[in-house]
């Protein structure tokens, strides 16, 4: 039978029984309606949460047997050292690895006048990473060691120095520095949000605010906090010091409670105020995958090479929007199934409805195939249809759940424009199992139609 | 060359219902020339429309053998069997079969649909044949508008569209009043002299079946005359 033939044969048919169909359709659409929602929603999200936190990045830590020797036989934490950022940067799939280092000293903080309404004081924890790690700062945000370009000229106090320069008690005489440029997460300002400014009575920062508030000062402290001072070893010329950092952006980068700074900073503090080793000891190592796909086998090769590659909060994030999504993706799919079902049964009664014509379809050279590829295109025609409906109607929904999101919850750093994401997989895979659905519930029905018996139906 | 349309040859034929074996043809032979005109008669039950269900390859299950022009309809493949069917039968029913929903034009050309080339100059052919039926100016009519013999005509012409060697005809007058019957019975007639086309034509009534070249006479499955040996 020719595909002209094949196809206005099909559209008669379907013309004819469109009220039927258009009522089993409507279940396949409501089905892959709530799929692609569900979906769109778990891809929303998954990007959300990717916007907050590096999901692209393993960070490895030293695991059993990875690590120096040396910090084990002290007792320490297991830590990372150059050795294995070379042994890591050789496996096969690995594009690249960054150190970590983490401050091995106390250090306090105050500042945040401008936008704290007052002088806010706190512990804080820090590490450094090379500027190459970070790739997520505007153009414009220089996050890098500044301490060669800085004017170095002898000061007494901060006003004594050039705009963008503190005065540096540090070394023999007090020299004017640029102030270090200083990241932050994401993650910090959501718990600012969410715990410290309602706690304290604080201002909400939002993403406007923070960007406003890019290049704002704070001072630090290093070698002393509210709970300790560093003993630099044991070295009798140990004396706390104050610099100035420079808030330089957010970075999904940046240590999530704590300030990062570029590594070279920390590397000379820590030698300035831990030992020795604490210069040399990276608390994790960042490594990016050549391609998406070759993460998994990156963290097999890792783990094997004894290293420990934790599950990111993006990773344990996007498994609870799996899970969770994967539940309601799970329920469209039934409803999807029962519309097969439903689908099923429309064919069958319009094969009984059918059966003289399809009689008459034989007496006139149908060939059985002829019969059932003229059901099962009717079928294809109608689950596409359906898939198109179900995703018309998916994309309706979404709108009206980001028009809510919109206007109901409060801005906040991050939020998404959209909660959903359609890629052309998702169009697809959404088409594509409306059309299969159809095909599977029609798929017996063709096959008793093309079974009819021809010379007892015509005599019916 | 072989003169010969139909052959059937020491055909039986049993319908098994709730396992009870219903035999409808017995040891059925008969062979009918090209160009005759034969009818089929016999009472209710005698057999007759199983016979032109098996001479038109609609029902497979059989003894014995089946030939049209010459060739095995045992031994033909669903497809080439369905092929057979479009190129070579034309069917006539005694309810019609014409689908409602469709012009006249369209149930006429509904073989067309069937056949594995396009067919050429379909739109001609369509009306060359409604004309023939004098029918012409029905064609975008739908069936449900026509009476019963014109419902018929339309359905000689959609068998005779693809110009078949073969006509099979099911109570053709069936449905309608004498004198409607019998003026198709002359449209039939005058088409298949026309187109020198072989029809077999199963029917009870004695005024069709005298419009004839040939009566065979079924009686419990059994060909009790016209077979060919007592003509």
């Amino acid at each position: 039978m020719r595909t002209s033939s094949l196809g206005r044969l099909v559209f008669q048919s379907i013309w004819r029984s469109r009220g039927s169909l258009m009522l089993a359709a409507f279940g396949v659409a409501v089905g892959i309606a709530a799929f692609a929602f569900f979906l769109s929603l778990r891809g929303g999200l998954l990007v959300a949460v990717g916007q907050i936190f590096p999901t692209e990045r393993l960070e490895v830590v030293a695991g059993s047997s990875g690590g120096s020797a040396l910090s084990f036989l002290g007792g320490a934490a297991p830590a990372l050292d150059d050795e294995d950022l070379e042994r890591i940067k050789r496996i096969d799939g690995v594009a690249d690895a960054q150190p970590r280092l983490r401050f091995g000293f106390p250090v306090k903080a105050w500042g945040g006048e401008e936008i704290l309404a007052g002088t806010r004081y706190t512990e804080l924890i820090g590490d450094g990473v090379p500027a190459a790690l970070v790739t997520d700062l505007p153009e414009s945000a220089e996050f890098a060691d500044v301490s060669k370009t800085s004017s170095n000229r002898p000061c007494t106090n901060d006003t004594s120095c050039p705009r963008g320069e503190y005065c540096d008690a540090g070394g023999d005489e007090p020299r004017c520095q640029k102030t270090i440029p200083a990241l932050i997460s994401p993650f910090l300002l959501e718990v600012y949000n969410n715990y410290l400014a309602p706690g304290g009575g604080l201002p909400q920062l939002n993403r406007w605010i923070f960007d406003r508030a890019r290049g704002l000062t704070f001072h630090v402290r290093l070698g002393e906090s509210y709970l300790g001072r560093a003993t630099c070893g044991g070295r009798a010329d140990c004396r706390p010091r104050d610099v100035t950092m420079r808030l330089a952006g957010m970075s999904r980068d940046a240590v999530e409670l704590g300030v990062t700074v570029p590594i070279e900073y920390v590397r000379r503090w820590n030698q300035e105020y831990g030992d020795g080793e604490a210069a040399q000891s990276y608390a994790s190592i960042a490594v990016s995958a050549e391609n998406d796909a070759g993460v998994t086998s990156v963290v097999a090769r890792l783990r094997r090479e004894g290293f420990e590659v934790p599950a990111s909060r993006a990773q344990q994030a996007g498994l609870t929007i799996t899970i969770i999504t994967a539940i309601l993706t799970l329920t469209a799919v039934l409803i999807i199934l029962v519309a097969a079902v439903n689908i099923a049964h429309t064919f069958f009664t319009l094969v009984h409805e059918r059966r003289q014509e399809i009689g008459l379809y034989r007496a006139l050279g149908a060939s059985r195939a002829d019969v059932r590829n003229i059901l099962l295109v009717e079928a294809a025609v109608v689950g596409f249809a359906s898939g198109v409906a179900g995703l018309l109607l998916a994309v309706g929904a979404t709108l009206i759940c980001d028009w809510a999101w919109d206007e109901q919850v409060p801005t906040f750093p991050y939020k998404p424009e959209t909660l959903f994401a359609f890629s052309p997989m998702l169009v697809l895979a959404s088409v594509g199992f409306a059309v299969l659905c159809c095909l599977v519930g029609a798929y017996l029905p063709a096959r008793r139609a093309a079974r009819l018996d021809p010379a007892r139906t015509l005599i019916e | 060359m072989n003169d010969t349309t139909v052959r059937l040859k020491d055909v039986t034929k049993r319908y098994v219902v709730d396992a009870d074996v219903h035999p409808a043809l017995h040891h059925v032979s008969l062979d009918i020339e090209r160009g005759e005109f034969v009818g089929i008669m016999g009472q209710s039950g005698s057999g007759k429309t199983t016979l032109l269900n098996l001479v038109g390859g609609l029902d497979r299950a059989y003894e014995g053998k089946v030939e049209v022009n010459g060739r095995d309809l045992a031994r033909l493949g669903d497809s080439d069997l369905s092929a057979l069917r479009n190129r070579s039968i034309g069917f006539v029913f005694q309810s019609y079969h014409l689908l409602p929903g469709r012009t006249c034009g369209e149930n006429v050309a509904l073989p067309a649909l069937f056949h594995r080339e396009p067919v050429q100059d379909l739109e001609r052919r369509v009306d060359e044949v409604l004309r023939q039926v004098g029918l012409l100016d029905r064609k975008k009519d739908v069936p449900g508008n026509l009476s019963g013999g014109q419902k018929q005509r339309i359905a000689i012409a959609r068998a005779m569209l693809l110009r078949p060697g073969l006509l099979l005809c099911d109570e053709p007058t069936g449905n309608l009043d004498q004198k409607t019957g019998e003026e198709l019975m002359g449209t039939l007639r005058e088409l298949a002299g026309k187109h020198e086309m072989t029809v077999v034509l199963v029917t009870h009534e004695v005024h069709v079946a005298s419009a004839c070249d040939r009566i065979v006479r079924l009686r419990d499955g059994r060909v009790v005359a016209g077979d060919g040996g007592d003509a």
